[in-house]
């Protein structure tokens, strides 16, 4: 392109650049109008105070910043959503990759049934999920405690979504279920591209399927892994919000309210519209920190 | 170049033409049209003209669409138009209708008329108290012909005017009164009393067991259905005006002694089983259901519990039973703790008088009949219950019928305070969890709410 730039006369170029802009233009409005000026907004709004509904908006600076910092609950939601970001995109990319390896390296016959089976879950509507989860964990009919009595496990039977300290477990678990068939298919795809030979010389070199996983698969899939940990720290945001709606609705006594719910309840519940504006705010830097962050501690790895 | 100028030019002015056309088209006075030749105009411009040449109003109400359905909206529109031909009524029924007249509420082309409860989870209603755009309706309260029929309590309370100052804001549509539900069979097989003091209630609670029964259960993962006891028992304690500081937020009311008091009974649920086991991880529906199977004897709730569980397996032989929240002692007023759906008039409507007239023909003989055969529901008017009869069972009859029994209603609400990210009455149920499971005493509960009520006492709405 560069080379070929060099030789068009000057007036072609010109109009070249002029089709550029003209093509880009539509696209860059549109993004402009639904994705800059309402984050634009976000910011602006959260320095007001403001229902959401009338016309009276009060200007109040950083007032919002500072009560949600003396905030107790803002602080145990963000807790929360730290907990549910580290803890299921763990556990989660755990599981991906050793599904995702045992499908792809095995010589299983239902293979395409497997495949199949833990992509299901993400078909379902994330409602339907919660519904399923919480009758699972209903504390006596539910699935669970009824199993953990049948086996005499009597005492571990609990009230898992009345107790503060199961409840973010409990979501959890849900949350990771939905979530790995997704990502299992996205590392399967990764792996498939890697090309057999590495494995039938490792073979003959005499490693382990082990040491094949981590010196061949992991780093013939980084690229994938690190587009994943993205994905991971925004969908799990978002599905956070989902399941803990249908679930518990932050109960009991919010021990189980994330970022995202507290700010639906502010904005609309509450009708303090501006004040979850500034929660928006501190989720948006914090989502953004963290991708840069996983972004510069996976980077020196890539190739 | 000359060429494509002359044609702009001449696109420019057929443009132009076609703009100034339908302008005049716009401006032309609509009582004159009849007079015209009507070849003269284009097709479409005919067709608006009937809704133009008539003065016919058009009423625009948006209702919620929850358990009481649409049926009743589209024939009270329908009686209302009777009455008045010249009045055009628009329903816009759904059940995300707060999310639906939001935008409209904030460019500010409201409604004329809205029933959405306070309690509906858009917060609608709730912005638009805070944000005082309601149009005052108490000249609807005076009018003898509408005083005389609401039942008493129902209107001069803090949910129908919110900011004390005596003007109705908003209006009471259905009611219903919350209590403790049971099986009458048990207690019949068993010979037991319906306990009308909290010595006999948890007393009856010690024999349950025996028979392998918990005593009480509530919905809790939605702590909130635990008004039906709380409210009463510290309103029978410290009396209404008392009760009044609290909800006002007045320094110190909240540890008043019988609220404490109050408070304690309900924490007494944390011991000796008498509280379900699991409880506090209940979705209300599951809670409900495993009370029908007979798990626990009472669970509190409103009016339209047995019409949300008629389609639910229960216990065999199972017969409803209604009963007030239990009492401190037997000879002290009993209080039930009611509550109504709200429907008001916003301010920014430019029908405000009509919309009025819609309010009034709500409590009509014509549309509490159409209420009860279309929605099973009624508004606080002398003698519904009587035209609901023949619609619901005789424990959802008795539940509109206790005020005939010696029993009080209390119609409560918190003051609104804006400005804070604090919603008192969360605070106050959210706390219902670690009280019953035995994390949190009495003493602290109501500690917590009177720190509570520092906090947001500078924010209410006046």
């Amino acid at each position: 392109m560069t080379n070929l730039k060099k030789y068009m006369p000057k007036k072609q170029q010109t109009r070249r650049n002029i089709a550029i802009t003209v093509s880009l233009l539509p696209a860059l409005a549109l993004y402009a109008l639904f994705v800059i000026y309402p984050t634009f907004n976000v910011f602006r709004t959260s320095m007001y105070q403001w229902s959401g509904l009338s016309k009276q908006k009060t200007f109040i600076g950083f007032e919002n910043f500072i009560r949600l910092f003396n905030d107790t609950k803002f602080w145990t939601a963000l807790q929360n959503t730290i907990f549910l970001l580290i803890f299921c995109t763990a556990i989660t990319m755990i599981l991906a990759l050793f599904f995702a390896a045992a499908l792809t390296q095995s010589k299983l016959k239902e293979k395409n049934f497997y495949r199949v089976l833990f992509f299901f879950p993400n078909v379902l509507s994330i409602v339907v999920i919660g519904v399923l989860f919480s009758n699972i964990y209903e504390p006596n009919m539910g699935i669970l405690n009824s199993l953990l009595r049948g086996i005499g496990l009597n005492h571990l039977a609990q009230p898992w979504l009345g107790s503060g300290k199961t409840v973010l477990w409990a979501i959890g678990v849900a949350m990771i279920w939905q979530a790995v068939g997704y990502y299992m298919v996205m590392y399967m795809a990764g792996m498939d591209g890697i090309s057999p030979e590495l494995y039938e010389a490792a073979d003959i070199d005499g490693a382990s399927k082990f040491v094949q996983f981590f010196k061949i698969t992991i780093p013939m899939i980084w690229g994938i892994l690190r587009v994943t940990l993205v994905f991971f720290i925004t969908s799990t945001l978002n599905m956070s919000f989902l399941f803990v709606n249908v679930m518990t609705d932050g109960a009991p006594n919010g021990s189980s309210e994330v970022l995202l719910t507290y700010m639906y309840r502010q904005a609309f519940t509450n009708a303090n519209f501006g004040y979850a504006m500034a929660i928006a705010v501190i989720i948006f830097i914090v989502a953004f920190a963290l991708a840069i962050i996983s972004n510069i501690l996976t980077k020196k790895n890539d190739a | 170049m000359k060429r494509k100028l002359i044609a702009a030019l001449m696109t420019t002015a057929l443009m132009g033409s076609v703009f100034t056309g339908c302008a005049q088209g716009d401006v032309e006075p609509a009582p004159e049209t009849g007079e015209q030749p009507v070849a003269e105009k284009p097709a479409d411009e005919q067709k608006e003209e009937p809704a133009t040449s008539e003065e016919k109003q058009t009423l625009d109400v948006a209702v919620f669409e929850g358990g009481y359905g649409r049926a009743y909206w589209d024939a009270v529109a329908e009686a209302f138009e009777k009455q008045n031909p010249n009045v055009d009524v628009v329903i816009n029924a759904n059940p995300e209708i707060g999310e639906i007249i939001r935008p409209d509420l904030l460019s500010g082309n409201a409604p004329d008329f809205i029933y959405l409860p306070t309690t509906n989870k858009s917060g609608v209603t709730n912005a638009l108290i805070k944000d005082k755009l309601l149009a005052d309706i108490s000249d609807v309260f005076e009018d003898p012909a509408i005083k005389d029929k609401i039942l008493p309590g129902f209107i001069d309370n803090v949910a129908t005017s919110p900011y004390g100052d005596g003007k109705v804001y908003l209006a009471p549509l259905y009611y219903s009164t919350t209590g403790l539900f049971y099986n009458k069979t048990v207690f019949e097989q068993n010979g037991w009393e319906v306990p009308v003091t909290w010595d006999d209630f948890y007393a009856l609670g010690d024999k349950a067991k025996e028979k392998g029964r918990a005593l009480i259960t509530y919905q809790g993962l939605a702590p909130g259905y635990m008004e039906a006891m709380l409210i009463p028992a510290m309103v029978a304690s410290v009396g209404p005006e008392n009760f009044e500081k609290a909800l006002n937020y007045e320094d110190g009311a909240w540890e008043q002694e019988g609220i404490v008091k109050a408070m304690e009974q309900v924490a007494k649920m944390s011991t000796n089983n008498y509280l379900m086991e699991g409880t506090v991880a209940l979705s209300h529906t599951q809670a409900q259901q495993q009370w029908l199977k007979g798990d626990a004897l009472f669970i509190p709730c409103g009016s339209w519990l047995e019409g949300e569980m008629a389609e639910s397996p229960r216990e065999d032989g199972f017969e409803w039973g209604f009963t007030a929240p239990p009492v401190m002692n037997a000879e002290d007023t009993k209080y039930v703790f009611t509550t109504f759906e709200e429907m008001f008039i916003p301010a920014d409507s430019d029908q405000i008088d009509l919309a009025k007239e819609f309010l009034k023909f709500q409590y009509s003989d014509e549309a509490v009949a159409l209420n009860a055969e279309k929605a099973k529901g009624i508004p606080p008017v002398k003698g519904a219950a009587e035209q609901l009869k023949q619609y619901v069972s005789g424990a959802t009859y008795e539940t509109y019928k206790l005020f005939d029994q010696g029993y009080e209603p209390t119609i409560v609400r918190f003051a609104s305070v804006q400005g804070t990210e604090l919603d008192p009455r969360t605070e106050l149920f959210n706390q219902v969890a670690p009280v019953v499971s035995g994390e949190m005493s009495a003493a602290e509960w109501a500690a917590y709410m009177e720190n509570i009520s520092d906090s947001v006492r500078d924010y209410v709405v006046k």
